[in-house]
């Protein structure tokens, strides 16, 4: 165990730590891009900045793909790159994806140009976090997002302004168009495996069962027996007019129920946390909207 | 790739990381309990769930349920059986609680799973403060209790018979180990606390060092590996995490086959 033995070994080790060291200092490649970007945590609302954002920023969106839960995402260093590029982030907020919090943090990016859909008024700790189906949240995101867009790049003011009236009048004909079905839907008892259809039941006034069920779901726990009992029963007796589902969640517990659900003739709704492509957050809830109503035996 | 804010950050989270990994893993591994370090991680873990639980922040949680469980396993242990009965048994009722905490929590749950994989990239300016001070922390219980338990861990016996206390030896280590995981948790999550705190450590010593030389190799392969990893996962965007392990794993193997050539 002489000194010669150790040095043998200790030269390479450093050698490593020194060569890593350098690697890193050294300045290749990754120039921050010139353009102003936005980066948003999941494409929802991607689509709602990029409607709001561009041309004048560009908008990519770090969540596309339905295949992964945002809930147990963990980003890469791509994704922590782009957060740091950024002029502004976007996120759900609402503990549903705090690692982009965690990110922002990281970058150094002034709080002001990071817009969190749970900064609206009317979100409380503890609340519903899937934001994006609270077309409220989805307006009051709109106005702050296109704010901080002015803030962010006055020269460009106007065109913001105006990109931003044009998104809300559509936020209103949704708004509209879920007001007209209320009336025929209110008080139907409908369910879900998870949390994520709540905020829009709400809206439409629809009496949600089974909460304890879903939140067991949406945190990846054993949904406790008389939870499940009590579903199943609800089902097989034909007590709930309405079972959505989260297609992004395939849970056996969940499966079961949208088995039972098939086989007592309950109609089933597919939700998704992240947007098919090729569409807008308009269109998108606009159509989950028109198959409610179809599902419930409304014609509109 | 230092240009980014986060990256410098990562680089002195993953040093003082490894600072605390090196010495700790090495009397870790020169006692055999390695395991108690995976355990202490995941016991850590229901600590955060009952933090999230209790509206606390969930580095908080995890480190006084790692404190908590090392206490427990430091207690009840007993030195030459069922030592391994005793962790897991902490380890599982912990889990269990964990569940419990999660059953109960009726909003995401995603800041206490975050940690289960680590979010090297995510360490904010504040977070780097506490880690530092959680490094100097740990440095300094270790530095104490440093000579004892050297003693106690090669001859307990004549430690006892020296009038060493072992038990209350065996629970300030645990301790030490408990905060260090919470520590290292931040970088590779609870999951692969392991891969940082054991490997280097398990390389050094069969590598066959005096003490303080080990404790060094240790430290400056616990460097390498996080520093590697981050450098790695930069070029090709996986996680770090997987690097990690992957270069732990390789630490590890290519000491033994260094160890075997040589015909040791």
């Amino acid at each position: 165990m002489g000194l010669g033995k150790t040095k043998g070994i200790l030269c390479p080790i450093l050698l490593g730590i020194g060569a890593v060291f350098g690697f890193a200092t050294m300045k290749v490649g990754y120039a921050a891009p010139h353009a102003l970007s936005v980066v948003a945590a999941e494409n929802t609302w991607g689509d709602l900045a990029a409607q709001i954002a561009e041309p004048d920023m560009h908008v990519s969106s770090i969540l596309v793909s339905p295949a992964v839960d945002p809930h147990l995402y963990a980003p890469t260093p791509d994704d922590a790159r782009r957060v740091a590029d950024a002029t502004l982030v976007v996120a759900n907020g609402a503990g549903y994806d705090t690692w982009m919090d965690h990110l922002v943090q990281a970058s150094a990016l002034p709080q002001a140009h990071y817009v969190r859909a749970d900064a609206w008024a009317g979100w409380h700790e503890g609340d519903n976090a899937h934001l994006w189906y609270d077309l409220n949240a989805v307006a009051d995101f709109a106005q702050r997002f296109e704010k901080a867009c002015e803030q962010a790049d006055p020269a460009h003011a106007k065109a913001y302004a105006e990109r931003a009236r044009k998104l809300q009048a559509d936020i209103a004909s949704v708004q509209a168009q879920a007001l007209a079905l209320r009336p025929h839907v209110q008080g139907m008892a409908v369910a879900a495996t998870e949390p994520l259809f709540t905020p829009l039941a709400r809206y439409l006034g629809l009496d949600m069962k089974e909460n304890d069920f879903q939140i067991a779901i949406m945190n990846d726990v054993e949904p406790p027996p008389i939870a499940v009992a009590a579903f199943e029963q609800d089902l097989a007796q034909r007590k709930l007019k309405l079972l959505a589902y989260n297609v992004q969640v395939e849970e056996p517990a969940s499966k079961r129920l949208i088995d039972l659900a098939h086989k007592a003739d309950i109609p089933i709704l597919p939700l998704a946390e992240i947007m098919p492509q090729g569409t807008h957050w308009q269109i998108w809830i606009s159509s989950t909207l028109t198959q409610i109503g179809h599902l419930l035996g409304v014609a509109q | 790739m230092l240009a980014y804010e986060f990256m410098r950050t990562a680089f002195l989270a993953a040093f003082l990381a490894a600072l605390v990994c090196g010495p700790v893993g090495w009397f870790l591994v020169l006692r055999g309990q390695s395991f108690a370090s995976h355990a202490l991680s995941h016991v850590g873990f229901a600590g955060a769930a009952a933090a999230l639980l209790l509206g606390q922040p969930a580095l908080l949680g995890l480190g006084l349920g790692a404190v908590g469980g090392g206490v427990a396993i430091g207690m009840a242990g007993d030195r030459l059986v069922g030592r391994d009965v005793t962790i897991g048994l902490v380890l599982s009722v912990a889990m269990g609680i964990g569940a419990l905490c999660l059953h109960f929590l009726t909003h995401s749950a995603s800041s206490a799973t975050a940690l289960l994989f680590g979010d090297i990239l995510g360490i904010g300016p504040s977070m780097l403060v506490w880690l530092g001070a959680l490094s100097v922390a740990c440095l300094l219980g270790l530095a104490i209790v440093a000579r004892p338990l050297l003693f106690a861990s090669l001859q307990p016996e004549q430690a006892e018979a020296r009038g060493v206390n072992l038990r209350l030896l065996d629970i300030l280590f645990l301790v030490i180990v408990a905060v260090a995981t919470a520590q290292c948790a931040q970088i590779t999550g609870v999951l692969l606390v392991f891969t940082l705190m054991i490997a280097p450590a398990a390389a050094s010593l069969r590598m066959g060092f005096a003490p303080l030389q080990g404790m060094g190799i240790a430290t400056l392969l616990a460097l390498l590996e996080g520093w590697l990893g981050l450098v790695l996962a930069w070029y090709t965007n996986c996680p770090t995490t997987f690097w990690i392990a992957i270069l732990g794993g390789s630490v590890f193997t290519t000491a033994t086959l260094f160890c075997r050539l040589r015909g040791r």
